[in-house]
């Protein structure tokens, strides 16, 4: 071996012997995972929405015009509390994501709906983005609905981003928040649909996006059977809330 | 770590065992770039993820991580237009050694004479003097012959003689024959 071999070979052990992985290396590849299997999804169910009969569509859906695909945008249907925001309500966005034996510990329930692992909710900025993002599950009980929005200064800070993630390159993370939506509505599957993991649950999988220092967020929440708006308070990053 | 032909190792405990050592050759493949090496390997485990019982199956997903890795990071730099790259002129002197300092001034030379290699030469000298790897298996890494990989790492270390002052040493002139 030469002089220059052996030096290279000590400088580079000499740099990077003893150093620790990423704590979160794990956390990061499920959550480009799940990305990927969303966007995966989102474009077998584009490609498939391409070919079909709009009559068709409409038949199913039942609401005539204002139906909300899986992904879009749509207007609040007849009676206030049907849907807002981006619509998830086909089954091919459910995602499947194995849940430790603890997570209901680690989340927030708001009836037949659950904010997985929110009660630890981290972002993290990706490149130069001003906007950080975090990864963000929920479970909505087959059959159930329930809406989500922003509510309070949190609509001047965070979007949810279930839309247009699918087709972004979130790795990178070059998001604002114009990118994100200020409302989701999840529905969950019928039961001979859903994935079943937990029993009972449909997960979907997404994103949010929050501006500036970690940050109190609040949401307003409906869901079907109780049929009334409900309002929670969670912290993104190291800070305590109060009750909002 | 090698598996059995047919063993299946749970990802989770791959990436425990294996995320360190694959970091290290993501730091050094990146140019000691912490978040462009996170980047590198996260999308590395994520794609070995998505088809990891046949990786498994082949007999070593390691090799296939590694692979990935080295691939990207050549990739990367196509996509970036070089962006980031080092270039260090070929007539510059490299630093006084003899004392501990000096030494540790000598490997930061280097280090960053390596950061300012083109990626594919960067990404043969890691392979080849970091990870031990044999020709054969770097330019299978690689997509490329063991001519090239053995030209490549020619190259390169003569590039890191220019600018550091070494004199070639034998195995750099048994490689030119």
């Amino acid at each position: 071996m030469s002089e220059i071999e052996r030096r290279l070979r000590a400088a580079m052990h000499a740099a990077v012997d003893g150093l620790p992985p990423p704590t979160d290396l794990l956390q990061q590849v499920r959550l480009r995972r799940r990305r990927h299997r969303v966007r995966s999804a989102a474009v077998a169910v584009v490609a498939a929405g391409a070919l079909a009969v709009p009559p068709v569509t409409l038949a199913l859906h039942g609401r005539g015009g204002q139906a909300g695909g899986a992904g879009t945008p749509s207007a609040p249907a007849a009676g206030q509390q049907a849907a807002r925001g981006t619509v998830l309500d086909a089954c091919a966005r459910q995602i499947s994501s194995p849940l430790g034996r603890d997570w209901r510990q680690q989340s927030i329930r708001v009836g037949p709906f659950w904010f997985i692992g929110l009660r630890q909710a981290n972002a993290r900025r990706y490149g130069p983005s001003r906007v950080a993002l975090g990864g963000m599950e929920v479970a909505v009980r087959n059959d159930e609905r329930a809406w989500v929005t922003v509510a309070g200064p949190a609509t001047r800070y965070f979007r949810f981003l279930f839309r247009q993630s699918d087709f972004t390159d979130g790795v990178n993370g070059h998001y604002t928040l114009a990118d994100g939506e200020a409302g989701v509505t999840f529905i969950g599957c019928p039961p001979g649909q859903a994935y079943n993991e937990p029993a009972g649950y449909t997960i979907y999988g997404g994103y949010f996006l929050v501006a500036g220092p970690p940050r109190c967020v609040s949401f307003e929440i409906w869901t079907s059977p109780r049929g009334r708006t409900e309002r929670m308070t969670f912290p993104v990053g190291g800070v305590r809330c109060g009750r909002d | 770590m090698r598996a059995g032909p047919a063993a299946i190792v749970p990802f989770e405990d791959f990436v425990r065992a294996r995320s360190a050592a694959l970091f290290r050759t993501a730091m050094l493949l990146t140019g000691q770039n912490q978040s462009e090496a996170e980047d590198l390997l996260q999308g590395a485990l994520e794609r070995a993820y998505r088809r990891w019982g046949r990786i498994c199956r082949s007999g070593d997903p390691e090799r296939y991580v590694r692979r990935s890795l080295a691939n990207a990071s050549t990739d990367r730099w196509r996509r970036l237009g070089r962006r980031g790259e080092h270039q260090l002129p070929a007539d510059a002197s490299g630093p006084v050694t003899g004392d501990h300092a000096g030494e540790v001034a000598d490997r930061d030379f280097l280090l960053r004479a390596l950061a300012g290699l083109p990626p594919r030469q960067r990404a043969v000298l890691v392979l080849r003097y970091y990870c031990d790897l044999p020709e054969a298996e770097i330019a299978d890494a690689l997509g490329c012959t063991p001519g090239t990989v053995k030209s490549q790492a020619s190259r390169g270390l003569a590039r890191l003689r220019a600018i550091s002052g070494a004199e070639p040493g034998v195995s750099e002139k048994e490689c030119r024959r």
